[in-house]
């Protein structure tokens, strides 16, 4: 069941193509990972899918109403958005933040609240840092909190939409590792999350279906296991880097590390590159 | 200390500059007296104390109130607009521009002879509506970036409206009669000193019932902070939201000025403090901004007519002696920070 389809949308800004006729589903029950190079238009497809650009061609349809159909507390109440700029400078606690998700919801009961709010800063290991204020918390923390927001937002519908901007951005490795395993929960629970990532190994190891984009298009489309494979990370990411597979307890993970033509120049004599 | 008693030192202090506005001027009432004026029940001999109280202090207390309470929340309201703790309708601009539009009317009517009859009872601050509001199109237009608004192009787009109308009262100045001058005059430093019962029909029900309205938009304005784009996600229909506030805040700041001139920085000042004790929350700091503003104006009105009595200083220049030092102190924050 796709929660969200897009089809064939283009987003242009000053004569750029930002994002060429590009179509995805988006279906319940799935951790869909967007992998690319910066600038590959990972940031542009999220935010054209959360109805960000008004200039957006193409059709986006959320279940089965095409998107400027619905307005903004429809939308809201059966998809939330998780930025990758964060532009909080007001000095809100972590519960408060997270009480701004309830926003559009339409069980405003004060017991349904409490019990949201406690479930999510527990699923985000937040529940230590519920009464500090936002500016005053670390990068990693900070993600989280918001995190928190965005799945407070949507935590008692049964199939939402989940759009998530890098989710894991600064992050230590233990706190990636529990907030991609959040995802697989509750896509399991019939969310449909498209999350996008940096981190090629977290991919394969969580994500059911991933998409490699590049120059403003999706290039692959796929399983982990199908579509991430040598060439096409090359292509992706450099040529000059190597990715090796390394089959461990069943699942795949990626040794990445550049060729010797670019470590040689690393390691050079500082006085041979200069003349 | 709960922080909703905010609410309830606020009330009280209010209560308390009200007494004090209507006890303190060139003839002092005791409480006894005061209390006797407002149950009605004073000697004959002491009758001017009547007429002092209900004609001259009274609509002047309720002046500073209705547009303490209107300035302080409508700064609140811009600083959310902007996400920026700078943001305040005098140092943006929209305040001047309402005071130019008004001066222009008041100057240019007389000079074409014009007959304008009834008109001249709405057309005041009719003109100031529009000079306000197209300000505050244009530092939106200019100012804001996607998420967060920056500060030197907010503040720079401030002074450029403020110095063009400044430019414009002055040109208006040149051409305008004696008794256009002085209200002129009167209106770039603002004053209470016109409230009577006549000025307050009008204005008083306005200001009062935009600060009631206002609270009601507290968890769109808390959404508001996140950015805007984020605050759509969270289901907030933003277009209409800042049509909505922006028109407020305009008629609200066209009000204002019109009876009193530009009265600048409380909006500044009271926010900021109140936000230090409650935090950025709308729902306890909308309600709490207006009974401080209204407080902090009543106080400062109070001051500007005794200190230098029988001489009346500007309040505008009170307040401002108040709010610059702050705000110095609030740029020079950001940048440390």
């Amino acid at each position: 069941m796709s929660l969200l389809t897009a089809e064939k949308i283009s987003v242009e800004r000053a004569g750029r193509v930002l994002l060429a006729d590009t179509s995805i589903q988006l279906a319940a029950g799935e951790l869909h990972v967007l992998l690319g190079p910066n600038g590959a238009g990972k940031t542009t497809l999220l935010r054209a899918l959360s109805g960000e650009w008004p200039t957006c061609t193409g059709e986006i349809r959320l279940g089965n109403d095409v998107l400027p159909r619905l307005d903004a507390p429809q939308q809201a109440r059966r998809r939330a958005v998780l930025p990758q700029q964060d532009a909080l400078a007001f000095g809100f606690t972590v519960r408060e933040l997270i009480t701004l998700g309830r926003h559009a919801a339409i069980d405003h009961r004060p017991d349904t609240t409490k019990q949201v709010i406690a479930a999510v800063l527990q699923a985000t290991d937040t529940a230590h840092l519920a009464e500090r204020r936002y500016p005053e918390l670390s990068g990693g923390e900070r993600r989280r909190a918001q995190l928190a927001r965005v799945l407070a937002q949507v935590w008692d519908v049964p199939h939402a939409v989940l759009l998530l901007d890098e989710p894991v951005h600064s992050l230590d490795l233990g706190h990636q590792h529990t907030v991609l395993a959040l995802l697989r929960t509750l896509a399991a629970k019939g969310f449909a999350i498209l999350a996008s990532l940096h981190e090629l190994n977290l991919a394969a190891a969580y994500a059911q279906r991933v998409s490699l984009m590049q120059a403003g298009r999706i290039v692959a489309t796929g399983t982990p296991e199908t579509v991430l494979d040598s060439p096409r990370l090359k292509s992706l990411y450099g040529e000059d880097l190597s990715f090796t597979a390394i089959e461990n307890a069943g699942s795949r993970q990626w040794l990445t590390a550049a060729e010797p033509t670019r470590s040689a120049i690393r390691t050079a004599d500082p006085g041979a590159a200069r003349s | 200390m709960h922080r909703s008693s905010i609410l309830t030192i606020g009330f009280t202090l209010l209560v308390a500059a009200a007494l004090l506005g209507l006890a303190v001027g060139a003839s002092a009432l005791t409480p006894v007296q005061l209390w006797q004026v407002t149950t009605g029940t004073l000697t004959r001999s002491d009758d001017w104390m009547h007429a002092v109280v209900l004609d001259v202090r009274l609509p002047r207390v309720l002046l500073a109130l209705a547009i303490g309470a209107s300035l302080s929340q409508s700064g609140v309201v811009l600083q959310a607009l902007f996400r920026n703790p700078l943001a305040e309708q005098s140092l943006l601009g929209i305040s001047g521009g309402a005071a130019f539009a008004a001066a222009a009317w008041l100057v240019v009517v007389p000079l074409l002879s014009l007959q304008t009859g009834w008109l001249d009872l709405i057309a005041l601050p009719l003109s100031a509506l529009l000079g306000a509001l197209l300000a505050a199109w244009v530092v939106i237009r200019i100012a804001r970036t996607g998420s967060a608004t920056d500060v030197s192009t907010l503040l720079l787009a401030g002074i450029s409206i403020n110095a063009l109308a400044g430019a414009g009262i002055a040109l208006l100045q040149t051409l305008a009669s004696d008794a256009a001058l002085r209200d002129l005059t009167l209106w770039f430093y603002g004053s209470l000193g016109r409230a009577g019962w006549s000025e307050l029909a009008v204005g008083l029900p306005l200001l009062l019932g935009i600060s009631l309205w206002l609270p009601r938009e507290a968890q769109a304005l808390d959404a508001l902070l996140l950015g805007e784009a984020e605050a759509a996600h969270l289901g907030v229909r933003i277009e209409s939201l800042k049509r909505r506030l922006l028109l407020l805040v305009s008629l609200a700041a066209a009000t204002s000025v019109a009876l009193a001139g530009i009265i600048g920085f409380i909006g500044l000042i009271v926010p900021h403090l109140l936000r230090r004790l409650l935090g950025p929350g709308h729902r306890l700091l909308l309600p709490a901004a207006g009974l401080f503003g209204a407080a902090l104006l009543i106080v400062a009105d109070t001051a500007a007519r005794t200190v230098f009595a029988p001489l009346e200083v500007p309040v505008g220049v009170l307040t401002a002696l108040l709010g610059v030092p702050l705000f110095l102190g609030l740029l020079r924050s950001r940048h440390t920070a």
